[in-house]
């Protein structure tokens, strides 16, 4: 086993990886840009290097940097974490140049993979399903891509061959739209991805995002982990996500796990992966998405209902081990459902946003799992993906799980930022989702215009903001500050608190 | 005891609040002739700094807490819902918000295009600027139709959020 791990990432997917490592014995060396000194994935670690100033391009994302800082830090290993550089072939490449060893997938996979339109023809081989689609070329020709999306049949979307994650990514319901959505997204696929590259496919208007987690290793091993659904999403990312699927048989499972499996070995894969589908409801048919060549943000639900630890895994199967499981040993018990908690304003459009983080309170208990990249006292950057925490709530059956999630996300308080915790406790309780009628519109569906905010509530609030927001404690109570000075609690009996001044216990000073 | 005043989302609130360990107490006062004071108040429990348990007379007990940013804005937490409150001071009576005819980013981002150029014809809901945050890309339209007499930003700038960068007549 490895003796001491790059973690080439921050935010929460780093501390998780720092905890894998931890159970494995490997010793974790953090890094961090200017903006992240103080941050929590770098006091969780046994060592941090600072890789640069606060712009991704020239710390997270530098690759020398990250090489440097694993060589001098005596590391052996790098793991990419998601996001950042986590699915990009040269980093893989430069970190076995430089003789240590990748946490991932091979980087031609990760090539392969990572190329959208490559991906689909390979699957199309493989005989997994794909949505009707046009491919697209190397130069983006505007009245090609209009006939082919008159081909297709409106609607249709418009994505970034190099994409991932909603970035360069367009619908369009009226070919007058076409040519500024295509652009648009060329544009935002350029700025994302460096690759302006983009293809069109059928739009499935009331589909399901459902997703299988795989495991390969190194000697022809191949599983899946089951799946995920992860229907609920604004602006096509993914904020709560569950297993199991409430859409799915046993026998569509076991059909779509073999088509995962399928993928994976027409691509020559290793380690941790994720196939994604398209899931039409209504005809009961699935078509193959794409292939995410890294540990995700949302396989807390799979570890939750399976008891295994997929980061740690990860480490074993780059180690050269043999998958511990045969398909047949992998069973499912339970529910799990994760909300991830964003540095949005959900009232305002999802706008990300950045601060101070004033106060933070996390939740705990049984079935309540939390995996944080965010501590008190310490700024939320604006520079980086805009995820704090996630929040993951397990039971024994569905209900069970969705109940503890929603009592959890009650309890997360975090002040100075808004975040999506009081948003997504009202996803949570919505009749449609309890009800398990989960498709990718159902946030504009159900919560345009949400406020999260109620008269009685918000009066409690004002008092709260002027009784308790407007000065510490201790000023307040010293009567430093005239504002309380003198206040005598309820039936004019002095508090003690009030009146004694300051002090400590056992001695009056 | 200081009065302090509060924007919410539709109005103006004028708060009176005291407390001491034990117990919290606040008037509140919206704006407007005929506004009746609502008063709150029962026993407080501190469980934490600037959060508590706060049993309201009347009403049911709430779990809280509240903090306030060096810029004046107030957050509470009332039993998980959050609260932002903008303090605004008894004589301006609010802080200033972008005019109806400018276009301001609503969050800190980099222009990366721009439609138009001073002096253009420009339609209500037209593309006027592209801003970039967090990869994202956010367009700013045209509030009204008009003239663009003030353009201040170019594509590249980084700009701040609520500042006017384009003026409309």
């Amino acid at each position: 086993m490895f003796k001491r791990v790059l973690v080439a990432n921050r935010g929460e997917i780093a501390v998780r990886i720092i905890r894998a490592a931890r159970t494995l014995g490997i010793s974790p060396v953090a890094v961090y840009s200017d903006a992240d000194s103080r941050a929590l994935h770098v006091r969780s670690a046994d060592d941090a290097v600072h890789i640069g100033p606060a712009e991704a391009a020239q710390s997270y994302l530098d690759i020398e940097r990250l090489i440097d800082a694993a060589r001098t830090s005596g590391c052996d290993c790098v793991h990419p974490g998601y996001g950042f550089l986590s699915e990009r072939a040269v980093f893989a490449q430069a970190v076995m140049d430089a003789g240590l060893t990748w946490i991932g997938p091979p980087p031609e996979a990760i090539t392969h993979l990572g190329d959208k339109v490559a991906s689909r023809i390979t699957m199309e081989k493989a005989g997994v399903p794909v949505t009707p689609g046009f491919a697209g070329g190397e130069t983006i020709d505007l009245a090609t891509y209009q006939a082919e999306a008159e081909k297709i049949g409106y609607p249709v979307l418009i994505k970034a061959a190099a994409g991932g994650g909603g970035k360069g990514m367009r619908i369009v319901r009226d070919p007058s739209e076409f040519a500024e959505a295509l652009s648009g997204a060329a544009r935002e696929a350029k700025g994302a991805f460096g690759d302006a590259r983009v293809f069109i496919e059928r739009y499935v208007e009331k589909p399901r995002h459902i997703e299988f987690q795989v495991f390969a290793d190194q000697h022809g091993n191949a599983v899946h982990v089951f799946e995920r659904e992860c229907s609920i999403q604004r602006r096509h990312q993914k904020v709560v996500e569950e297993t199991p699927s409430t859409a799915l048989t046993p026998e569509m499972r076991a059909k779509m796990g073999a088509a995962a499996v399928e993928a994976v070995k027409a691509s020559d894969y290793i380690n941790a992966g994720t196939v994604e589908f398209l899931f039409d409801d209504p005809r009961q048919e699935f078509y193959f998405l794409e292939v995410n060549t890294r540990i995700q943000v949302e396989h807390p639900v799979t570890e939750e209902t399976t008891g295994l630890d997929l980061v740690a895994q990860q480490f074993r199967v780059a180690a050269g081990e043999k998958l511990p499981w045969k398909q047949e040993d992998l069973k499912q018990h339970g529910h799990a459902i994760q909300a991830r908690i964003y540095a949005e304003d959900p009232a305002a459009g999802f706008l990300p946003a950045a601060g101070p983080l004033l106060y933070l309170r996390e939740p705990t208990g049984p079935g309540i799992r939390v995996d944080s990249g965010v501590a008190e006292g310490v700024d939320v950057p604006i520079f980086y993906d805009p995820i704090m925490a996630k929040v993951i709530g397990f039971g024994h059956d569905r209900e069970a799980a969705r109940v503890r999630l929603i009592h959890a996300l009650e309890r997360y308080i975090a002040l100075g930022v808004p975040t999506t915790a009081p948003f997504l406790r009202d996803v949570l309780a919505h009749p449609e989702f309890v009800a398990g009628r989960t498709y990718t519109d159902f946030i504009p569906s159900y919560f345009d215009g949400w406020t999260g905010h109620d008269p009685e509530s918000e009066q409690v609030a004002l008092a709260v903001a002027a009784g308790l927001g407007e000065g510490s404690p201790s000023s307040s109570t010293a009567g430093s500050n005239g504002d309380a000075a003198g206040f005598t609690a309820a039936g004019g009996i002095p508090s003690p608190w009030t009146t004694a001044g300051p002090w400590r216990i056992g001695v009056k000073v | 005891m200081k009065k302090r005043a509060y924007k919410t989302s539709d109005t103006t609130i004028t708060v009176k609040a005291q407390r001491s360990e034990t117990y919290l107490s606040a008037e509140l006062t919206p704006d407007g002739d005929d506004a009746q004071p609502v008063t709150l108040q029962g026993e407080f429990t501190p469980t934490a700094a600037q959060a508590g348990l706060w049993r309201v007379e009347g009403g049911r007990r709430h779990s809280v807490a509240a903090a306030k940013e060096r810029n004046g804005t107030v957050w509470a937490a009332v039993d998980g819902r959050i609260y932002r409150f903008t303090s605004v001071s008894d004589d301006d009576g609010g802080a200033a918000a972008v005019a109806e005819n400018m276009v301001a980013a609503p969050m800190p981002g980099k222009v990366i295009k721009v439609f138009a150029k001073v002096g253009d014809t420009i339609e209500e809901g037209a593309p006027v600027l592209i801003v970039e945050a967090m990869k994202m890309e956010h367009t700013l339209r045209a509030p009204m139709s008009g003239e663009i007499v003030t353009l201040a930003c170019a594509e590249g700038d980084q700009v701040d959020a609520n500042v006017p960068l384009v003026e409309i007549q």
